[in-house]
Formats: C-alpha cells, structure tokens, sequence
C-alpha cells in the first residue's frame, strides 16, 4: 500500500500530463500505482520505481490517450455520425419522392442539408471542445460558419425565399477569411498537426462517401431531366453542392499533405489561389460569366498541378496527366461554345455521351488515390453540370 | 506491417477473450494478463488499452464496477451477455483466420517423386 504522499505525486504527475477527464484519471492512478508496487515487490525503491514507470510514457502520451477516449464516449461525435447517416438518408429519400413526383420531396431535400449542417456543426464543435490545445480552432469554425452559410443559400433558393444573395456574399467572405486563416497557421506552425486537418483525418472517409451520393443523386437528376425535358433545379443544386464539396475536400487534402512539409510555401500560395478560384464563382450574380470561367480553369489546372506532384505511382501518373488534359481542352472548348467565341452546340448529345463515357474511366483508374479520386469526383460533377445547366 | 498493427487489429477480441476466462479484470491487471500470455511479447500501452475498454464498454459489451483497494478506486470490467456472445465470435473467427494464414505461410510439403518405378 502506498503512502498518501507517494499517490499525490503521481496524481501530479498525470494533472501535469493534462488529464482532466476524473473516470479515466482514477483509472490511470490506479494502473500506475499498481504498477509502480508491482516493481517494489522486487525490491526497488518507491523512487526508482516510479522513475522507471515515468521513464516508460512517451511525452503527451496520456494527453492523445485521453482524446481518444474523449472521441470514443463523446455523444457529440455519436451525433453528428448520425446526422451524416440521416442527410445521406434524406437525400436519396428526397430524390426518390422527385422522381416519383410525390408529395414531401421538397422538404426531404432541405431536410437533408439541415442535417448535414447539424453534422458539420455537431463534429466541428465536438472537435473544438476536446482538442483545446490544437491550433486553428477559429479558422476551423470560420470554415464551418461558411459552408453552412452556402447550405442556407442554396435553400433559400430552392424555396424561393429572399435573402439567399446576402447568404451567398457571407458565405463567401467565411470562406476566403478561412482560407487565408488556414494558410497562415499552417505556414507558422509548419510541421505541426492543426486541428482543421487532425479531424479531416478523422472525417475524411465520410465527407468522402456523402460525396458519391451526391455525385450518384446529382447525375441521376440530371439524366432522368434529360429523358423527361423537365426542370434540372433540384439536380443542378445537389451538383452545385458536389463541386463545392469536393472542392473542400481537395483543398483539406492538400493542407494536410503541407502541414507535415515545412518546404511547401510555393505550393501554399498556389493552394490559396485554388481556394478563391473555387470560392469567387459562388457570386455568380455579381461576377459575369467570363471571369467565372477563367477561375474554374485556374482551378483545373492549379489543382490539378498540386495533385500531379503528389502521385508516387508512375503507372498512374500519364492517366492522371492525360484525363486532367482531357478535361481541360474539353472546359475550354465548352466555356468558349457557351460564350459564342466558337461555333458548335454545347448541348450535343452526339459529343457529349461519348465525353460522358471516356470521363467514367477515371473513377475505376483512380480509385485507390483519395486524393485524384475527389478530383475527378469534382471534375465529374462540374462536366454533369455543364449539360442543360439552367442555374 | 509492423507487430502494433497487428495488436491493434486483434486487440478487441484479445480483451474479449480475457475477460470471457475471468469473472473481471482491471485494467493494469489485463495488460499484465496480456504480457504474461505472450511471453513479455505483446506490452500493451495505456494508448491501446483504454480507448478500446471505454469503446466495448460504449457499445453494451462491458460492465464496470468500482472498488476501493488500498485508498484508491479500482475499475473493473467484465463482460456482459452481448459480449460473451461477441467474444465467442471474435475468437472463432481469429482463430479460422490464423489457420487460414498458417496454411498460406508454412509451404505445404511437395509429394516425392518416385523414380525407381518400384
């Protein structure tokens, strides 16, 4: 048995390691302790036993163990799980009822961005209050208030509901707030873990299957619209959400691949310019078609530039160089048809379903690279978007 | 891969499998248990220990009772009816797996070829 002295001291010690979380503090007492007597049985001394169970722990040990554990029991993180099942859930309901032309699709669809807001909102948070001591917290929540603001936008219109201009404008100023907020905290604290990209680790798996929903939901609107002449709003809104969804999901990759690299503020400033290429066209009732274009063709072709460079796989590498091409020449061609720079009709079919079959073969090439593979998802959307886009 | 990944891949049926063998256990006395199975093999740190015992416990599989053993609380754990069930499970399938490896590992001996013609 240990004197009252010797189990205040270790009690010390694991306040000093930043245990706060009383359950797992007895529990860790008590296994020190009994380790520290199991040592004196073979006749140490308090101190030196002590000193080598101490000697044992890695620094920040207890602080990352009581983290996890904090995720594992944390009903906040159980909830913003369920939410992101519910919106999957709602969407594909929402889309269901559409094409079926039931009552109630209307309000399944903005049922579902409200729980997938909840999600981003109830993960975010979660991730805020555990991890206190991580970097970026504020750019986090600004990135979040951001996305959410988007959500509203697009709700506001699909109801017809005014305000959803404003939305956008704010939603927009998060944004590029965000962005540079992001860049400069992983510029300063280069080589060090943010908390933006510790829980895009965490999360990534799951934005990225929301992200084939939307994509799936997307393109069945658009080609059931196609078949049927009928309005492509609901499809062109759950596209529109793909892109910039995905977009967010490039743009979190390849921080994280630069937090770990203090050698990369080139490819920081071209991430940057990425972001606002990406961002700016939300106000497409303020900015012409034009510039638009010239921003979402910056994006191809910085972004894609960024992922090139991250290919280890050199079978792959001229598939990812080729597609990124391809679909390049095929923007361009589009943007200038659409702007009547060139003659040609940007709607036909005899082009655009031989397009739509070549641009299917990178899903199945890329698979395995989370990062080509949100590319093309991206890419994807953008060119389903493209055809019959009326938004 | 190294031997942390392959614990932290087993380490769910490892505690299961304890536990089911033993009325209850805490939790420097399953990292003892563990050590002492694996020959000083397989040392479980407070890391890998105790996300997984809050997690089984999260899930229904586990129940905990507190003791007080010389001024300080004691945790135990043991399983309930859903994770004796669960253990069973867990262990027959590691165990069909490591079969299936073994086969895959130890090359199955060729048959001699008789040339004699005897």
């Amino acid at each position: 048995m240990r004197t009252k002295l010797d189990i205040e001291e270790i009690e010390l010690f694991l306040d000093r390691q930043g245990l706060s979380f009383k359950p797992l503090k007895a529990e860790l007492l008590d296994h020190l302790i009994s380790d520290v007597e199991s040592r004196m049985r073979y006749g140490e001394t308090f101190e030196i036993a002590w000193n080598q169970v101490k000697g044992e722990i890695p620094s920040n040990h207890f602080k990352i163990l009581q983290q996890q554990t904090m995720e594992t029991i944390d009903t906040r993180f159980r909830i913003s799980r369920i939410f992101s099942n519910l919106f999957l859930a709602l969407m594909i309901m929402g889309s269901f009822f559409k094409f079926m032309h039931l009552p109630g699709a209307g309000i399944l669809l903005i049922s579902s961005f409200i729980a997938l807001a909840i999600s981003l909102l109830s993960g975010s948070l979660s991730g805020l209050i555990i991890n206190r001591g991580k970097q970026g917290g504020i750019w986090l929540v600004t990135l979040v208030l951001g996305v959410l603001l988007l959500l509203t936008a697009y709700c506001f219109r699909i109801l017809h509901l005014p305000g959803a201009e404003l939305a956008a404008i704010v939603s927009v100023g998060l944004l590029l707030v965000s962005v540079l907020g992001i860049t400069i905290i992983i510029r300063r604290h280069s080589g060090e873990e943010n908390l933006l990209t510790f829980l895009h680790e965490k999360y990534a798996s799951s934005i990225q299957r929301a992200l084939v929903v939307l994509l799936s939901v997307g393109v069945l609107f658009k080609i059931v619209a196609a078949a049927k002449g009928s309005d492509f709003f609901v499809g062109d809104v759950t596209l529109i959400l793909l892109i910039y969804g995905a977009g967010i999901q490039l743009l979190l990759f390849l921080w994280r691949a630069m937090a770990g690299n203090i050698q990369q503020s080139q490819n920081m400033v071209l991430t940057a310019i990425c972001a606002i290429c990406l961002f700016l066209p939300i106000l497409n009732f303020y900015i012409p078609f034009a510039p638009r274009m010239v921003m979402a063709f910056t994006f191809y072709i910085l972004s894609g530039y960024l992922i090139y460079q991250r290919v280890d796989n050199v079978t792959i590498r001229p598939w990812f160089l080729l597609f990124a091409g391809l679909n390049i020449v095929h923007f361009m061609g589009w943007s200038l048809m659409k702007m009547e720079v060139l003659p040609g009709d940007v709607q036909n079919i005899l082009y655009s379903i031989p397009v739509a079959i070549i641009f299917v073969v990178p899903f199945w090439l890329f698979r395995k690279n989370k990062l080509m593979l949100t590319y093309w998802v991206l890419v994807f959307g953008a060119f389903a978007l493209q055809f019959t886009q009326n938004i | 891969m190294s031997s942390k990944e392959f614990i932290r891949g087993t380490l769910k049926t490892i505690i299961l499998k304890l536990l089911a063998e033993n009325k209850q256990l805490y939790g420097y006395e399953i990292s003892q248990r563990v050590a002492e199975l694996s020959g000083d093999e397989i040392q479980l740190t407070y890391g890998a220990l105790y996300p997984v015992l809050y997690k089984l416990e999260s899930e229904g599989l586990l129940i905990t009772t507190s003791e007080i053993v010389d001024n300080r609380a004691r945790k135990y754990y043991s399983l309930t009816k859903k994770g004796h069930e669960l253990a069973r499970e867990k262990v027959n399938e590691l165990q069909k797996f490591t079969d299936i490896l073994k086969n895959i590992l130890v090359p199955i001996p060729q048959p001699k070829m008789n040339l004699s013609g005897t």
